[in-house]
């Protein structure tokens, strides 16, 4: 899983870094990084964000078996936090809820980062994903 | 002795590296006088098609220069850019722009768009190109080529990326599928005298102008250029974005022909000094940690 999710990146990144700095709406693009409910548990994830009028949509781990597209998605631009619920399947097709609920960090920055909460199920943990 | 000849030497030096900006100071105050000064009430020029020129009349040299850059009024220190901040501005005739509380941000762009004004880096003063407002509010000078025997008519800047977009006037309609770019796609058409351009397909790369008003991939753009005078352009552009908008909005600036000038050849990326510039001085850290321009 994590050669697959490793080779899901590198092409998420390639195509984005072909594509150039995003300077429309802050989260929209491909993030990457890992989460883990312990220091020494990390998993590699990717987001990939997408704005269209005034909806925040896309997927977590796209590509992945447990992808899952985000069914909620708010900014609160006067503190730049995140909130995302993603609805998918874990590796036995049970249906799984991800939520997370992060920070914007270096917001005028291309590699702009999001860290915080993350729920896989019941599992609790922590994330940081930057904006590739 | 030692000391009074390290002096004549440094004093020397210091002379040689000062001729060029010297030099270039004179040629810009040279520049600075209208080769045809006498001539500005001139009617306004027309093509032989009858619509109006923009260019330099024949036999002559003249490019449009912006009168100010900005494209809101600042009501608050807020919405107002670092380098604003000494109240130094030129916002053109009542009404042409409109006050940056009255913009009908998403909250989302207005709080970037606050961010921005005291975190400058702008895309723009890093070589890349910018579409609409900015693409006008280039510096050094903007020039028209019209080819109504083409249909089409092209705009150069001298500045920024010192590059040029075309404008198609032939009634085409935009590509449906188009991959977007930075200055979108371009049709044009004549309102009685005002020249009414539609654009769309802006991708996200770019700030539409130098203060950083926040657009996404749903930009579409309607500006128009009416020259009042042989001498004054006005040049409104009407922005609708229902990604960063609660609705379109409209702002515009004046520019000035300036006859005797030249576009020269301009290369943004030699010894260019905009991190600098646009960053306010000393109080901001430019993030240098992108492998690549951001």
């Amino acid at each position: 899983m994590r050669a697959k999710l490793f080779c899901v990146v590198g092409i998420l990144a390639s195509l984005t870094l072909a594509a150039g700095a995003q300077q429309g709406h802050p989260l929209v693009g491909v993030w990457s990084g890992e989460w883990g409910p312990t220091p020494t548990e990390r998993h590699p994830v990717v987001v990939e964000m997408t704005w269209h009028d005034t909806t925040l949509g896309g997927m977590i781990n796209p590509g992945e078996t447990d992808a899952a597209q985000i069914k909620v998605g708010t900014l609160n631009s006067t503190n730049w936090t995140v909130h995302l619920e993603g609805e998918g399947k874990d590796e036995k097709g049970n249906p799984l809820k991800t939520v997370i609920d992060g920070q914007v960090e270096n917001l005028g920055s291309q590699k702009r980062t999001l860290s915080g909460t993350w729920m896989r199920g019941s599992t609790k943990g922590t994330f940081k994903i930057t904006r590739e | 002795m030692r000391r009074r000849y390290c002096f004549g030497v440094a004093l020397a030096v210091g002379a040689f590296l000062l001729s060029p900006v010297l030099t270039q100071s004179s040629f810009a105050q040279a520049a600075r006088q209208p080769a045809n000064a006498k001539d500005d009430n001139r009617p306004i020029p027309r093509l032989p098609d009858g619509h109006v020129s923009f260019e330099a009349p024949p036999g002559e040299k003249g490019v449009w220069n912006r009168q100010d850059y900005r494209p809101f009024i600042p009501t608050t220190i807020d919405e107002t850019a670092l380098r604003d901040r000494n109240g130094n501005n030129n916002d053109g005739p009542p009404g042409l722009k409109p006050k940056a509380s009255d913009v009908p941000f998403q909250p989302w762009a207005r709080s970037l768009f606050l961010y921005r004004q005291t975190h400058e880096i702008e895309p723009y003063g890093r070589c890349k190109p910018a579409g609409g407002f900015r693409n006008m509010a280039t510096p050094y000078g903007t020039e028209f080529v019209q080819v109504p025997e083409q249909e089409r008519m092209y705009i150069f800047q001298t500045g920024g990326p010192h590059s040029f977009r075309p404008i198609y006037m032939d009634g085409r309609v935009h590509p449906k599928d188009s991959d977007p770019s930075y200055y979108g796609h371009s049709v044009g058409r004549w309102e009685n005298d005002t020249l009414v351009v539609d654009t769309v397909g802006i991708n996200e790369r770019g700030w539409i102008d130098a203060y950083g008003t926040p657009t996404t991939k749903q930009l579409h753009l309607v500006e128009k250029w009416t020259r009042l005078d042989f001498k004054t352009l006005r040049y409104e552009i009407t922005i609708d974005d229902p990604g960063a908008y609660t609705a379109p909005f409209t702002t515009g600036m004046l520019m000035t022909y300036q006859p005797g000038r030249e576009m020269f050849e301009f290369v943004c990326q030699d010894g260019n000094l905009g991190g600098e510039l646009m960053i306010g001085g000393g109080n901001a850290k430019i993030d240098r940690s992108s492998p690549i321009v951001p």
